[in-house]
């Protein structure tokens, strides 16, 4: 990645790091560690929609509560506005946590259930403090009317609400502080299929209104597809490809997000009927004791003894194009294009 | 081909404080041997519960079958006994949940709940039976299978459970299978090992399976036909070409719209159905999805709609749809 990115980016990760020790207790004879989260980075733009896919225990919760700083990364850097947050002190973090905010993925569970959905969406309006009750009354009911909610429904409780409105109820608290970012979580995921694309229609139209960015962190590729301008595909905790939306689902050339990408079945029985299906075999290791190089090797069908000897690099294989695999040449348009562009 | 499970006009209400909820109405479908059959619907759509119906398990009170019947291999399996009804489940009839940990017993050994069914339902030895449950746990990809027999449910990864599940679903050679969201719980790339170990296993034997999903590219990979339910009731139902090719009920036409595609021409924004699925214990009158039809007339808000059948094999309950395939 080059350097000059990180000033105009909004948020730039760098070989961010997260282990677990397994016995966790100080007299613990267990030393055995869970790697979650090994080396990422990337970068989000102001606006932009970076999607996060994988299967579970590929680590990509474990990135969006890093960067959330509900967890403390072991390495690695989150810089935000110039600022790296990774090992910050939470009373350093106020003007950080104003400014990323999260949605989660089961609307069910995340709203308090004796709170009045005025309240909730109020409550981190409360918590910044100096905004006088009628202006904090005349934002809930502007944020509201933001998310497609009757401004008359603040006084019912959750339970009075459906699944997808719910959801936007979690939408218009996270809103609620103007964040620059919004992680969210398998915001959709929970919901109905006719539900998921009104919150994901209403999820592009607040990005368009108020220039958001997010980390779109999901496991339905397609959801992905449509939503994310660029697309990081993790497995065991790396990334293993990380490329614009169209060129990965279009082109996809690291050896699992072709697994994954050929797996998901299509809403049509013409392609299904043709398809062949070659499914990966196997499952993914555990994150105790991966698999050394390439973690994708005891799954891959191109694995040779070199991918098992050393981690492969992400490198740029073609413009905008990164992918961790030794068996993707480069191609020569992308390594003519980066002698050229290279300015570092 | 004959049908070997026929339900015509069932209805299962339950008896709930909030009223009553009628979970399935006036629900008829078939499927015919060998044949994969998808009921495909969002959450409260009934799809559950027709199962649950045709397998005898509606929990009474507050469930109970109030109409219609399941006749299954020559018989109607609502007027068997408890008992008699106990000997064709997990026999001719087994099952596939969608959470395989909460359907198998943690206290057994895999081999044990293998061979019960087999001992208990095919008059099998336990050495036959532990023979045959090596060949089947073989067959759906478990390598070492004698020695996994001595293994416990945990010892399993949620891949793994599910391949048990369908082993044991195989075991006494049922003539049909039901299979309850069956991959909802796994990952992408093992739903796949898991829906073409269920595709080729069910294709071999001539097992007939009823799916029941709400994931329309789990419709288009596994099933010859499906039935889409709303409310309770299907809306349409058809051969899965057809169906997807020409839906013709507008709440079919609004999912299929709805979905975000993988593959192919991308368009900026989703179609979203608007408003929300039916609350059950107050369902909309007439066809439940009139408040939500970009079609919706006036009779739609008065009279439910027959399953009419357009062709041989396609069939929709729309006024304006039937109304006009007449014209």
């Amino acid at each position: 990645m080059k350097g000059q990115d990180a000033a105009t980016q909004l948020l730039s990760v760098r070989g961010l790091v997260k282990h677990y020790s397994v016995g966790g207790g100080l007299f613990s004879r267990d030393s055995r560690v869970v790697h979650a989260v090994e080396d990422v980075s990337f970068d989000i733009a102001a606006g932009e929609t970076l999607g996060l896919v994988g299967e579970s225990g590929s680590g990509k919760s474990t990135i969006s509560k890093l960067i959330m700083r509900i967890e403390r990364p072991t390495g690695g850097k989150i810089i935000f506005g110039c600022r790296d947050v990774a090992q910050a002190r939470e009373r350093n973090l106020a003007d950080y946590r104003r400014n990323v905010q999260m949605i989660f993925q089961d609307p069910y569970s995340s709203l308090d259930p004796r709170m009045r959905a005025g309240a909730i969406i109020e409550e981190p309006l409360v918590i910044r403090g100096g905004i006088p009750k009628v202006e904090r009354t005349r934002r809930v009911a502007e944020l509201m009317d933001h998310v497609g909610l009757a401004v008359s429904a603040r006084d019912r409780y959750p339970n009075e609400f459906s699944g997808g409105q719910r959801q936007r109820i979690g939408i218009a608290r996270a809103i609620a502080l103007n964040p620059k970012l919004v992680i969210a979580d398998e915001p959709v995921s929970a919901l109905d299929v006719s539900i998921q694309a009104q919150v994901v229609n209403l999820l592009q139209d607040l990005q368009m209104e108020l220039g958001l960015s997010y980390l779109f962190v999901a496991h339905d590729l397609a959801v992905v597809r449509h939503i994310a301008h660029r697309v990081a595909v993790l497995y065991l905790g790396r990334i293993m490809e990380l490329a614009p939306a169209s060129e990965l689902y279009e082109h996809p050339l690291h050896p699992y997000t072709r697994a994954l990408i050929e797996a998901v079945p299509e809403p049509d029985p013409e392609i299904e009927a043709k398809r062949e299906l070659v499914a990966i075999e196997g499952e993914i290791p555990s994150a105790l004791n991966p698999p050394s190089g390439c973690v994708f090797s005891t799954r891959c069908p191109l694995a040779s003894d070199e991918c098992r000897r050393a981690v492969p690099p992400l490198e740029e294989k073609a413009p905008g194009h990164l992918v961790a695999c030794i068996k993707v040449p480069k191609s020569s348009k992308a390594a003519s294009r980066l002698a050229l562009g290279h300015k570092e | 081909m004959s049908a070997i499970l026929e339900v015509s006009s069932l209805s299962t209400h339950y008896h709930t404080r909030r009223g009553l909820l009628r979970a399935v109405d006036n629900v008829s479908f078939s499927i015919d041997a060998g044949e994969t059959v998808a009921l495909v619907g969002e959450s409260g759509s009934g799809k559950s519960v027709t199962a649950l119906s045709i397998l005898g398990l509606v929990p009474s009170p507050p469930g109970e079958i109030v109409a219609g019947s399941i006749m299954f291999e020559g018989t109607d399996l609502r007027t068997l006994s408890d008992d008699k009804m106990a000997r064709i489940r997990g026999n001719r009839i087994s099952m596939i949940f969608q959470e395989p940990m909460t359907s198998l017993n943690p206290i057994l050994t895999i081999g044990k709940q293998l061979t019960e069914g087999m001992i208990h339902h095919m008059r099998l030895t336990q050495k036959q039976a532990d023979a045959r449950a090596v060949e089947l746990l073989a067959s759906v990809g478990i390598s070492e299978a004698a020695s996994r027999l001595r293994q416990y449910p945990h010892q399993f990864s949620g891949g793994m459970r599910q391949r048990i599940m369908i082993t044991m679903a195989l075991a006494c050679n049922p003539t049909l299978i039901i299979a309850d969201e069956p991959t909802t719980a796994l990952d992408v790339t093992t739903q796949a090992q898991i829906l073409s170990v269920l595709k080729k296993l069910t294709r071999e034997t001539g097992i007939a399976v009823m799916i029941i999903t709400h994931d329309l590219g789990v419709v288009a990979r596994m099933a010859d036909s499906v039935n889409v339910m709303y409310g309770g009731r299907i809306v349409e139902s058809g051969t899965s070409r057809e169906v997807f090719a020409i839906p013709r009920h507008p709440y079919t036409r609004g999912l299929l719209a709805s979905v975000p595609r993988i593959g192919g021409l991308q368009s900026s924004r989703l179609k979203p159905i608007e408003g929300s699925p039916p609350d059950m214990a107050g369902l909309p009158t007439g066809c439940a999805f009139h408040p939500r039809c970009p079609l919706a007339a006036g009779v739609c808000a008065q009279d439910v709609p027959a399953l009419e059948r357009q062709d041989m094999s396609h069939a929709a309950a729309c006024w304006v749809e039937n109304e006009r395939a007449k014209t």
